[in-house]
């Protein structure tokens, strides 16, 4: 059964007369294909990228010492599976980046939520810290990678620029968002009597969950860049210690996998949050 | 007349003594009421119209104690306003629902800020829903209802916390005119049957006279009283809705007078 | 007669005083040829390099040397391979990764620089008579996994019976340029440090030698200068007047003492302090770990293979072959 004849099943089921006319299944039609030639074209971009990758090299058009194969990801994952005295699984270097930019956007998220809130409650210290937020928020973090190996040592050091790098914006995001809630509402609110941290809870807050959401999509991309530039500097594990490791051997498949690994967590990462805001957004 | 400020004090819901109120900006002050001296008795209907901008949306501001006038005092059952009273319900220019709570959520949520017994707060408010056409749509989200229907919810939220005294601040200006006239019929009943004292401001002269029994005329910025009106309508044995209202015979005549106090100078 | 021929012995004498730069300037006619010159890092590991540039060794063999820092083996490689420097000065095991990959650009090593590891291992306390030993169950600052200074002295500790998997704890993962930093803070019981961060660390107090980590490994070429196959084929007549000046600067090296090698090379470690450079460039020397000739053993190749492959950073099977990473003719010609 085509789609168009489900959708009239099911109309006739709960009762309601669709017309199916002769040019509303055309329509259909024509959207169909127009959805059809989209993936293809995507899937043939990304079939051109990976020919390429594996053909230029090959032919030696293109040094293979700088750009390995995609035909060797695979393989050199099985290898990197395996745990050895000299180097653990990817999959603990993997769980390692993970873990510290999960805590790292956590953090940015629960502080950076409760400087916003502290900036809304008291407007004068919002306007006595507004210029040094701004100035905090518009320096590149990743600067600050060395400072933070000195202060911090090469554990804590990464943590910390996974939460440092995504600080700020998220500090500012969520105290625009909480400025934009409708006046209204809140003057709704007060009308009821309702205190100042009622009036954060009951209407800011939940007001403010768009935001919140978009902070978050922001923070967990800042701070996995966070995580990996840290690890550029001093690791011993994870995936920008691998991307490191593979450069410096010269075994450049490691490097591939590594990103390749990345991309797939960071991919995954914001599946997760667009799920989460599909989830959240159908309640509104 | 009341024999004395303290009789008048007992026996007003609410009161406005020589009320006065400037907005302060960097570029100057603004005084937007000046001299305001109203008593509304429990129980009365009463409308405020006036050219935009006179203040009349806040002397309800005022009076639900949101702002606190500048000069002068504003009382509720004789005693001065602090801050915003339970025996006061405010029902604002649109609904504001809260886009992420329920129908029946958002209803209870002055009961909420109010502290008030939940269990019995829901119950009043699921039958306040279902008094008001809403019983189908308690769970659902205020985007799924039509903008009459949100004013309903809206209503609801209102007297959920069984005020006494019911501030309508242009509560149908947001909707169509056949929502509207409808909207207008249906909530001046509800009030009036359940002897709240209601103060309803609005631009539309044709609603103040068919809703209220007095109409107040505001003058334009900074906006005094400028008359009072007492409002009698034929009524024969029947009490008249707001609808059947208009058809009076002394409808026009009040129209006509109302209209030419407003003094909107459209060429202005 | 006997005044003329005063003037003329005093003429030749004359010419013959003069410094070895003009003349050699003189014997050029044809201008200086540039070659971009890149070292993996700046190290007094190098000194005879430096020397080369500050007597005017290059300048007389008609080199104009543009010298650069890479900062890192993989970064320097990727300059030669993709021709952003013409001769590197690198560890031989970039080398060994290149020949071993897919590369379609090969490198050969032709001129040796340091016979082996210039770390020294150091502690907090004085010790008398140092047993490798003493390092079991204790807190080691290393280097970067995967680098020569790491293999080196974990072959160090084999040599001696100390497992470096399982008897010491190394810490890895200090930043290169935190470590002096990290060690003044207290991390770690033992180091091992480059010169003159290690003879710096010892005349403030805040370190003692214990070993010298080459010396106790052995030969083995830790930095050699290399270039690609195609440019060693092209500038032969440049390579070869390179590994000369080297030579000279190796022979000059060998022969001068500590205060005249500082003073030659002090302008490239500026921040350094004299007395410092002094006694790291003494201990080097006393080492022997800047080579007094640009060849190349193949028995320190394969010592050094032997390392890369206890540190399982190469496999057995795939070591290469003395011949395929080193060309001999270029230092057998200099010498």
């Amino acid at each position: 059964m085509s789609k168009v004849d489900v959708a009239i099943a099911a109309d006739a089921a709960s009762g309601v007369r669709r017309g199916v006319s002769p040019q509303y299944r055309d329509w259909l039609r024509r959207e169909r294909r127009s959805r059809l030639a989209v993936r293809a074209v995507q899937l043939a971009i990304l079939a051109v990228c990976l020919v390429l990758w594996e053909v230029l090299p090959r032919e030696q058009i293109v040094n293979p010492l700088f750009t390995s194969y995609p035909s060797a990801i695979w393989p050199t994952f099985l290898q990197m599976l395996k745990s050895t005295p000299q180097q653990a699984s990817i999959l603990t270097h993997a769980a390692s980046t993970i873990l510290a930019t999960v805590i790292g956007f956590t953090a940015a998220m629960v502080i950076g939520t409760a400087i916003a809130a502290a900036l809304w409650w008291w407007n004068g210290l919002y306007r006595v810290l507004d210029p040094y937020l701004v100035v905090a928020n518009a320096m590149p973090k990743t600067a600050f990678v060395p400072i933070f190996y000195i202060w911090l040592g090469a554990t804590l050091s990464i943590y910390g620029m996974s939460l440092a790098i995504s600080l700020f914006v998220t500090v500012l995001m969520i105290y625009g968002g909480f400025q934009g809630i409708d006046p209204n509402k809140i003057k709704l609110a007060q009308t009821f009597g309702a205190s100042k941290a009622q009036i954060l809870v009951k209407v800011v807050l939940p007001g403010s969950v768009p935001t919140l959401i978009a902070a978050l999509k922001v923070n967990a991309g800042l701070s996995l860049v966070g995580v990996i530039v840290g690890e550029f500097q001093s690791a011993n594990l994870g995936l920008g210690y691998l991307i490191q490791y593979g450069g410096q051997v010269f075994k450049m498949n490691i490097v591939m996998t590594s990103v390749t690994i990345l991309a797939i967590v960071s991919s995954l990462m914001y599946l997760g949050i667009s799920w989460l805001e599909a989830a959240v957004m159908r309640r509104r | 007349m009341p024999a004395s400020a303290a009789e008048a004090a007992r026996s007003s819901a609410v009161e406005l003594r020589d009320v006065g109120l400037r907005y302060f900006g960097r570029d100057g002050e603004t005084e937007a009421l000046k001299n305001v001296s109203l008593t509304f008795a429990p129980g009365e209907f009463a409308a405020i119209i006036g050219p935009s901008g006179c203040g009349k949306s806040t002397l309800l501001s005022l009076i639900s104690g949101v702002i606190a006038p500048t000069e002068g005092s504003v009382l509720i059952d004789g005693r001065p306003v602090q801050g915003p009273s339970r025996k006061v319900g405010y029902m604002l220019q649109q609904d504001y629902l809260f886009e992420w709570r329920t129908i029946l959520e958002n209803a209870v949520l002055g009961a909420e800020i109010q502290g008030l017994p939940m269990a019995q707060a829901r119950e009043r408010a699921i039958q306040l829903l279902t008094r008001y056409g809403l019983g189908q749509f308690l769970h659902h989200l205020p985007r799924q209802l039509s903008g009459g229907m949100r004013q309903r919810a809206a209503l609801a939220r209102t007297l959920c916390t069984e005020p006494d005294i019911v501030l309508l601040d242009e509560p149908f200006s947001a909707l169509d005119s056949q929502t509207r006239l409808a909207l207008a019929d249906e909530i001046g009943e509800i009030l009036k049957r359940a002897a709240k004292t209601v103060i309803l401001v609005t631009h539309d002269i044709g609603e103040a006279i068919s809703m209220a029994e007095r109409v107040i005329v505001m003058s334009r910025r900074p906006g005094q009283v400028k008359s009072n009106h007492p409002i009698r309508l034929a009524a024969g044995n029947e009490r008249l809705t707001p609808l059947t209202a208009r058809n009076a015979p002394e409808f026009n005549d009040y129209f006509r007078t109302l209209w030419q106090e407003l003094d909107i100078n459209v060429q202005g | 007669m006997l005044h003329r021929r005063q003037v003329v012995q005093a003429g030749l004498a004359a010419l013959g005083a003069i410094p070895t730069a003009s003349s050699g300037a003189l014997a050029q006619q044809k201008p200086l040829v540039k070659v971009r010159y890149n070292e993996v890092v700046r190290s007094l590991l190098y000194a005879p390099a430096y020397v080369a540039m500050t007597n005017g060794y290059f300048k007389d063999a008609g080199l104009d040397v543009e010298m650069s820092t890479g900062n890192g083996g993989d970064k320097t490689m990727a300059a030669l391979l993709s021709n952003s420097a013409d001769i590197a000065l690198i560890g031989p095991e970039t080398a060994i990764y290149v020949l071993n990959s897919d590369s379609t650009t090969k490198v050969r090593i032709f001129c040796g620089l340091t016979s082996t590891d210039g770390f020294m291992l150091v502690g907090r306390d004085k010790v008398d008579k140092f047993e490798w030993s003493m390092l079991k169950g204790k807190k080691i600052l290393g280097f970067r996994p995967g680098s020569t200074p790491l293999l080196f002295l974990e072959e160090a500790m084999r040599m001696n019976g100390v497992n470096p998997d399982s008897d010491v704890t190394l810490e890895n993962n200090v930043a290169v340029p935190a470590r002096v930093g990290a060690w003044l803070a207290g991390q770690g019981q033992y180091a091992i440090f480059i010169e003159p961060d290690a003879s710096q660390l010892e005349l403030d107090g805040k370190a003692f030698f214990l070993a010298s980590v080459g010396a106790t490994v052995g030969f083995a070429d830790y930095t050699a200068f290399m270039a690609t196959d195609q440019y060693l084929k092209n500038n032969a007549a440049v390579v070869q007047n390179w590994t000369n000046a080297i030579y000279r600067a190796q022979k000059w090296t060998a022969a001068a003492s500590a205060a005249q090698i500082v003073q030659a090379i002090a302008g490239f470690f500026p921040g350094v302090t004299h007395e410092a450079l002094v006694r790291a460039a003494d201990r080097y020397q006393k080492l022997r770990i800047w080579k007094s000739s640009p060849v190349i053993e193949p028995k320190a190749i394969a010592r050094f293979e032997d390392i890369l492959v206890h540190g399982h950073v190469l496999d057995a099977n795939k070591r290469v072959k003395f011949q395929d990473l080193i060309r001999t003719d270029f230092a057998n010609k200099a010498i």
